[in-house]
């Protein structure tokens, strides 16, 4: 039963064909004929999880300032609707949550962090001379800076939607931040992230930089972002900060007790196996490598995997999702192999459906 | 005394590193580092305090002071300091980056 409109049906199911392709008269047109519908096969299965369009979310974004001190959440200082205000951080904060909010929500129909409409919290204006923004566990948290090395952290779009992001995988497969899961939490913050800048400035993975933090140093800092995704270990060299440790390779993985078993410093393995695999397949970043990686973060990781577990996740969602030996698929396997690990294809799993598409299939 | 204090993770995952021995500090800094470790009861901190909720891009610090025939390490995340081991990071922190 076809649940698309406009669905093409076959009328000779697979088993019939592959009979007819053993007589050497009806091969090449049965052979064509069973590659075609195990693509519209595939196609369908993936219909199941597209997003449902039109369906509105809860979009709420308030912004408070805790003007230098540390009593979180702080005074409210703009809540949804209400027009930009005279602090640059807070309308930052406010613009940037809502880009990440409508990335989500448009891309893939998720409705704010937890899918319930979770109502955004920021505080600005965290602290002294904070060098930092950070996730709590239930709001986002931003710095000024120090104003030496770092400037104000609401001013990068990808900051915003790097730390959005720790709420959603707290709320999908809870990677637990030590070690390898750890580095794979940091890296799906920081692929996310990327993509909310991407998909904002309408860029394909050709055009993106790739580069998380750019902006965040002051001009005193001989370095061009935080992070390098395209390149590990290129985006800073400075006589202050010193030179940037992330590896691009497993043979260079970092074993250390310091950032939680190095989270920040690893998450540039799995960062390149995604950038690798977004320009592989070409276009915009977030429709295929980013579908793929949106499901498995949302359908296959434990909180205890390990980057393994990810490469093997992602090459089967991307098998589900665009047929095994395709193109796509290819191009992840493709990936992970360059960054030193070999994707074992498990089992095609049925993938965990949002329960809204579930829904829909069960009213067709 | 001597103390060594370390700073990681953070959303830029950099380390900051900062050692200090009470023989090179003025004499003003040198008891008020003395109190500090007093004031915190450094020696009977556990050797690891964990946040108990999940967070992330939060700091790490490590602080290492040795003293005389004692010699002690707290590992502790930044949104689980105890109240009383605050003054003496705050200080560790503010002589790092003035360095």
């Amino acid at each position: 039963m076809c649940h698309l409109r406009h669905a093409v049906c076959f009328i000779l199911p697979p088993h019939i064909e592959s009979k007819l392709a053993e007589n050497p008269k009806y091969r090449a047109r049965a052979l064509r004929a069973i590659e075609i519908s195990s693509r519209q096969r595939a196609l369908r299965e993936a219909a199941v999880f597209l997003p449902l369009l039109g369906q509105a979310g809860n979009k709420h974004r308030t912004i408070f300032d805790t003007q230098n001190g540390t009593n979180l959440p702080g005074v409210q200082v703009r809540d949804e609707g209400d027009p930009p205000v005279g602090d640059q951080a807070v309308n930052q904060a406010y613009d940037y949550s809502g880009d990440t909010y409508d990335f989500y929500q448009q891309v893939f129909n998720r409705n704010s962090v937890d899918d319930h409409g979770l109502v955004l919290k920021s505080t600005v204006h965290y602290d002294q001379g904070y060098d930092n923004a950070f996730w709590n566990g239930q709001q986002m948290i931003y710095g000024d800076g120090d104003g030496e090395l770092f400037q104000n952290f609401t001013g990068c779009i990808d900051v915003v939607g790097h730390e959005l992001t720790h709420g959603v995988t707290q709320n999908e497969a809870q990677l637990v931040y030590q070690d390898q899961p750890g580095a794979l939490n940091e890296s799906i913050s920081d692929v996310f992230g990327s993509l909310v800048k991407q998909w904002v400035k309408n860029q394909t993975a050709d055009q993106a930089d790739w580069l998380i933090g750019e902006g965040l140093f002051t001009p005193a800092v001989r370095g061009k972002a935080l992070r390098s995704m395209k390149d590990p270990g290129t985006a800073y060299d400075d006589p202050n900060l010193g030179k940037d440790p992330q590896p691009g390779n497993m043979r260079d993985y970092v074993k250390t007790n310091s950032d939680n078993g190095g989270v920040h410093i690893n998450s540039g393995i799995p960062n390149r196996a995604f950038c690798l695999a977004a320009l592989n397949i070409g276009g915009f970043a977030w429709q295929k490598a980013g579908l793929i990686w949106y499901r498995t973060l949302t359908g296959q990781l434990k909180p205890t995997a390990d980057f393994q577990a990810a490469a093997d996740a992602t090459v089967t969602v991307a098998a589900n999702l665009f047929g095994a030996g395709s193109d796509e698929q290819k191009a992840v396997i493709d990936a992970w192999k360059q960054v030193g690990l070999i994707p074992q294809t498990v089992a095609p799993a049925a993938l965990k459906a949002p329960a809204k598409a579930k829904k829909a299939q069960a009213a067709a | 005394m001597q103390v060594h204090f370390e700073r990681s993770g953070g959303f830029a995952g950099l380390t900051q590193k900062y050692s200090v021995s009470e023989d090179n500090l003025p004499e003003e800094d040198r008891q008020k580092l003395s109190d500090l470790v007093a004031g915190a009861r450094f020696f009977d901190q556990p050797p690891v305090i964990r946040r108990k909720t999940a967070s992330a891009d939060q700091f790490q610090y490590k602080i290492a002071v040795n003293s005389g025939d004692r010699a002690h390490e707290v590992q502790v995340d930044e949104g689980a300091v105890p109240d009383e081991l605050k003054p003496l990071i705050g200080w560790l922190q503010t002589a790092a980056r003035k360095r």
